[in-house]
């Protein structure tokens, strides 16, 4: 129900993809230039790990099969993606990279 | 046994043949059920079970994973029903491409066996009768006293044809393996269900072909090229081959490749990457019209394109890890976007 820290600004690479664990929720992040952004771990197709897939600086691409995301708004890109990336806000304090959880976002793999 | 399926315009009904798996049963009869990898690694074909009983098949499929065992969840490449059965899919159904064939169950038989490296084999099927399929393409083989069905693409590129070919990897612990590489002889007889996959070269749409195989993932790509070679494809549109292996004593088929690049000249490149030991001196005298590189496959393919590919289709098949290499180069180097991207990982 809160603003919680995740890292310490710059503690990812340019580009990278990689899962924290925020609270007993796991967040995956991106960075790109100064900006972070946060996502649930999971692709909403077949719960494949995103952060084995690709981040190039404007699409997210899962490698199973290679469903992609505009990673600021998380929306479709690519011709194979049929659902959008849930994403949590993130904002940045004091050199901290801070993410809003309520609770985890998930998807319903069944629907 | 009747099984019913459950979608959104309505149920789908289509019976089995006693001991045949639900998927075997649907894609035979021309439903398109959501399928990859059909031997219980992948996933795909979840279902939910809303009535009825079946017998779950390999205990183990590593495709068992995400289950919910809460919703009856179940997959169907490995589910033989033991009553009739009333199922929903967990993943939407698929399209069936036009034109593609229905795979069915045959009857083959070993014809040949022979050894290509140190740890991999040709192994040559003559089916009862004459089968289509689109190159790159694969079918399940069972053995008898062997349990369950292994995935192997076909390495030939002419169909619909009797003869298959395939190129088998010796695995450890691998059971079907085992006995091509020990036991099975030239007239052994085997069950096939195929053909399968969706990976396939599909000349009508006219592309640049960029293969980056590793392994025993070469088989993809000689099927490929065998089909574009006898259609003339090659004489309109480029290709290029890049074959990943650790030392030049796992480079199979290089005769072959070597005389497609005599033949088709400056439109067909092939370059053989090798990740540990470098060719040397004599084994590139002897072959050369072939391109070697040292590092790994998707390595060589970053430093050779050129560029943007314009107007193609990438073919990526082999191990998994091999296949998300090339699958990272071909996006960021190569900028090409999924739908030209196919890929086979042969896990």
């Amino acid at each position: 129900m809160a603003w919680k820290v995740a890292f310490r600004e710059g503690a990812i690479g340019q580009n990278d993809m990689k899962e924290f664990d925020v609270d007993g929720i796991t967040v995956l992040l991106t960075r790109v230039g100064d900006e972070y952004f946060a996502y649930p771990p999971l692709c909403p197709h077949q719960e494949e790990p995103l952060r084995k897939g690709l981040c190039d600086g404007e699409l997210i691409t899962c490698f199973k099969h290679i469903w992609q995301w505009d990673l600021r708004t998380g929306a479709c890109a690519g011709t194979e993606s049929r659902m959008p990336l849930k994403m949590y806000e993130v904002r940045k304090t004091a050199g901290q990279v801070e993410v809003f959880l309520e609770q985890p976002l998930v998807y319903e793999y069944d629907a | 046994m009747e099984i019913i399926i459950e979608t959104k315009t309505g149920p789908l009904a289509f019976a089995t043949l006693a001991g045949e798996t639900i998927l075997a049963a649907g894609l035979r009869q021309g439903v398109a059920l959501p399928y990859e990898c059909a031997t219980g690694t992948c996933g795909t074909c979840r279902a939910r079970l809303i009535d009825g009983a079946i017998g779950e098949g390999w205990a183990r499929a590593p495709g068992r994973q995400g289950l919910k065992a809460a919703r009856r969840e179940f997959l169907m490449c490995q589910a033989a029903p033991l009553t009739d059965c009333r199922i929903a899919l967990s993943n939407s159904m698929a399209t069936w491409r036009a034109g593609s064939e229905r795979p069915a169950t045959l009857a083959a038989r070993v014809d040949r066996l022979e050894p290509l490296t140190h740890d991999m084999l040709s192994l040559v099927l003559m089916l009862e009768r004459p089968m289509a399929f689109e190159a790159g393409q694969f079918a399940l083989l069972a053995a008898p006293g062997i349990d369950g069905f292994r995935a192997y693409s076909m390495a030939n590129g002419e169909a619909p044809s009797r003869r298959l070919d395939f190129i088998i990897k010796c695995k450890p612990d691998g059971g079907f393996s085992d006995w091509l590489f020990t036991r099975a002889r030239p007239g052994d007889a085997l069950s096939l269900f195929g053909p399968l996959g969706s990976a396939v070269l599909e000349p009508s749409l006219g592309h640049d072909l960029l293969m980056i195989v590793g392994g025993s993932g070469l088989g993809v790509a000689l099927s490929i090229l065998t089909r574009a070679a006898g259609e003339g494809y090659l004489a309109r549109h480029r290709a290029r081959l890049f074959f990943g292996v650790r030392t030049m004593r796992d480079a199979a088929a290089l005769q072959q490749i070597s005389l497609w690049r005599e033949r088709f000249g400056a439109d067909f490149e092939a370059t053989v990457a090798l990740s540990e030991a470098p060719a040397a001196a004599a084994e590139r005298a002897l072959w050369p019209r072939l391109c070697f590189e040292e590092g790994m496959v998707h390595e060589a393919v970053a430093r050779r394109l050129d560029g943007q590919p314009r107007n193609t289709m990438a073919f990526l098949a082999g191990p998994p890890p091999m296949v998300d290499a090339a699958m990272r180069v071909v996006m960021l180097k190569g900028r090409l976007p999924p739908s030209r991207i196919r890929f086979d990982k042969f896990s």
